[in-house]
């Protein structure tokens, strides 16, 4: 009997698919990459995916992992391999209002979990630009950070325990230290299945300040000035500032979740608020789709922001941990790579928050290989899950 | 705006109501666009409620339920139409609803929607 065959046996025939209508549509997900799948499954339980993952280990079928398909590094796109799509795997296991903490199946959308938590007061504070479409199994797999990074740091310090099912179909309760490992794996050890994840308060007040910026200088000052008191720290440039209406110039909109903020009334920061959250909209609007995500240290952005500046592209950021995102039009993806030298150069990272994915992977130094390699022979030997162009 | 600005970033399936029952790619606007960047036709595209909740959300504002029922009017040009479709318009014409023949007090028993 053949791969399909058992998994058809594990899971429901509406949950598995070989229809040429779904392989082109999982052949994406929100990069610019294309790959190719053979078909498709669903799963609804961990003991499903125990099962069909135990069979691709002895069969030697190559699996991919999707959450809500919105990485932009083609983590997600198949290479001849079988998709694995978590979002029926959706549900609120449990809210604990005593401690603080929620336990949620990889497939929960970061909204919908959001929105439950509000009607008790309590918030899953980690918010990347996806956060409307995005699951819990894809920030984890990814270490998503987001707007509110300043404050709240990445989704690695928000953990309290994952359930993972590894590359020889085994259940791995994984704490503590481990925690780290499966945390921006990007789906190469396992299938992250089911989180229990630390929550805050919810947020009661905020307020705004809104800078336009002469020069970098001014901006620096500004970073420092606010950088302790401020929940997010966002930089936006003068081609970004035109396509979203606003006088052309460089400003920094710093967010508060007390009285620090010049701006109080609700409904000036809420206009500020959606001219934030529609700079990704204004810039794809435009033709800038391609979006990267580099980061370097506080200290060295003046350096960076002039470069991306002569390189004419519009670019905005999270200047408080130093990300920046420059945007490119689809026909300019291949000056990408003289950013990420430029970059590497200056002591930063290709990736603050997307991921390596298959777009960086050729920027992994030989001690970041060597690390991913150690891992995945401990909890993935066979290589089961995500294609390394290295090996 | 065209679906050639589609940028696959999925915003469009957070509040569309086939995907959010459904939960397949195919079936969510998105999906519809990458089917039309390819040019394949198919009666998938009828699997749409024609909302809009899809052009709400979408960054590069393609008029999406456009798109759709220009595809929906080349495939009925094509002969290729579901059963349910070729039913309720039939039944529009036969007794001015999409459900056929009521009965006072009696719900339809088929329940074809637009």
């Amino acid at each position: 009997m053949g791969f399909l065959e058992e998994v058809k046996k594990i899971v429901e025939n509406e949950n598995v698919s070989e229809s040429d209508l779904d392989k082109v549509v999982y052949a994406f997900d929100s990069s610019y990459l294309e790959g190719k799948t053979n078909f498709i499954i669903w799963p609804r339980n961990v003991d499903e995916i125990k099962k069909i993952i135990k069979i691709a280990n002895r069969e030697r079928v190559k699996i991919t992992l999707r959450g809500g398909g919105t990485g932009l590094v083609g983590g997600a796109v198949p290479e001849n391999s079988v998709v694995l799509d978590l979002s029926k795997m959706n549900k609120i296991l449990e809210i604990n209002t005593d401690e603080n903490y929620v336990i949620v199946e990889a497939g929960v959308i970061l909204d919908d979990l959001n929105n439950e938590l509000e009607n008790k007061g309590l918030l899953f504070p980690i918010r990347p630009g996806s956060h409307a479409v995005c699951t819990i199994g894809g920030i984890i797999a990814t270490n998503a950070a987001g707007i509110n990074a300043i404050k709240y740091g990445k989704v690695e310090n928000w953990l309290i325990e994952l359930e993972v099912v590894t590359g020889n179909g085994d259940l791995k309760i994984v704490k503590g230290d481990e925690i780290k490992v499966f945390c921006g794996s990007e789906g190469l050890y396992g299938v992250i299945t089911k989180a229990k994840l630390r929550l805050t308060k919810s947020i009661k007040k905020t307020t705004i300040s809104k800078l336009a910026l002469n020069n970098y200088e001014e901006l620096m000052k500004a970073i420092k000035e606010f950088k302790d008191k401020a929940v997010a720290l966002e930089f936006i440039d003068e081609m970004t500032s035109s396509f979203l209406g606003m006088q052309p110039a460089m400003y920094l909109i710093a967010e508060f979740e007390d009285d620090s903020g010049d701006i109080k009334e609700k409904e000036e920061i809420e206009k500020i608020m959606r001219i934030r959250d529609g700079i990704y909209a204004a810039l794809v609007s435009n033709n800038y789709s391609i979006i990267t995500d580099p980061q370097v240290h506080v200290d060295k952005l003046p350096i960076l922001l002039k470069e991306i500046k002569k390189m004419g592209k519009p670019h905005f950021g999270h200047v408080g941990i130093g990300l920046i995102h420059v945007h490119f039009k689809p026909e300019e993806v291949g000056e990408t790579d003289r950013l990420y030298e430029l970059v590497l150069k200056l002591g930063g990272k290709i990736s603050g928050e997307h991921g390596i994915g298959k777009l960086k992977q050729k920027f992994l130094s030989e001690n970041e290989k060597e690390r991913i390699m150690s891992f995945k022979k401990r909890y993935d030997p066979n290589n089961v899950f995500g294609e390394l162009e290295w090996v | 705006m065209g679906i050639e600005k589609c940028s696959r970033c999925g915003f469009c399936k957070v509040n569309c109501p086939i995907f959010r029952v459904m939960l397949s790619e195919t079936l969510s606007p998105r999906g519809k666009m990458i089917l039309l960047k390819k040019e394949i036709m198919d009666e998938v595209f009828y699997i749409c409620a024609l909302c809009k909740s899809c052009e709400e959300n979408c960054p590069a504002e393609i008029k999406i339920s456009e798109e759709i029922k220009k595809i929906r009017e080349k495939l009925i040009k094509n002969k290729k139409e579901t059963e349910a479709n070729k039913k309720m318009i039939e039944n529009i014409r036969k007794f001015g609803n999409p459900f056929g023949k009521i009965e006072e007090g009696k719900i339809p028993r088929e329940l074809y929607c637009c």
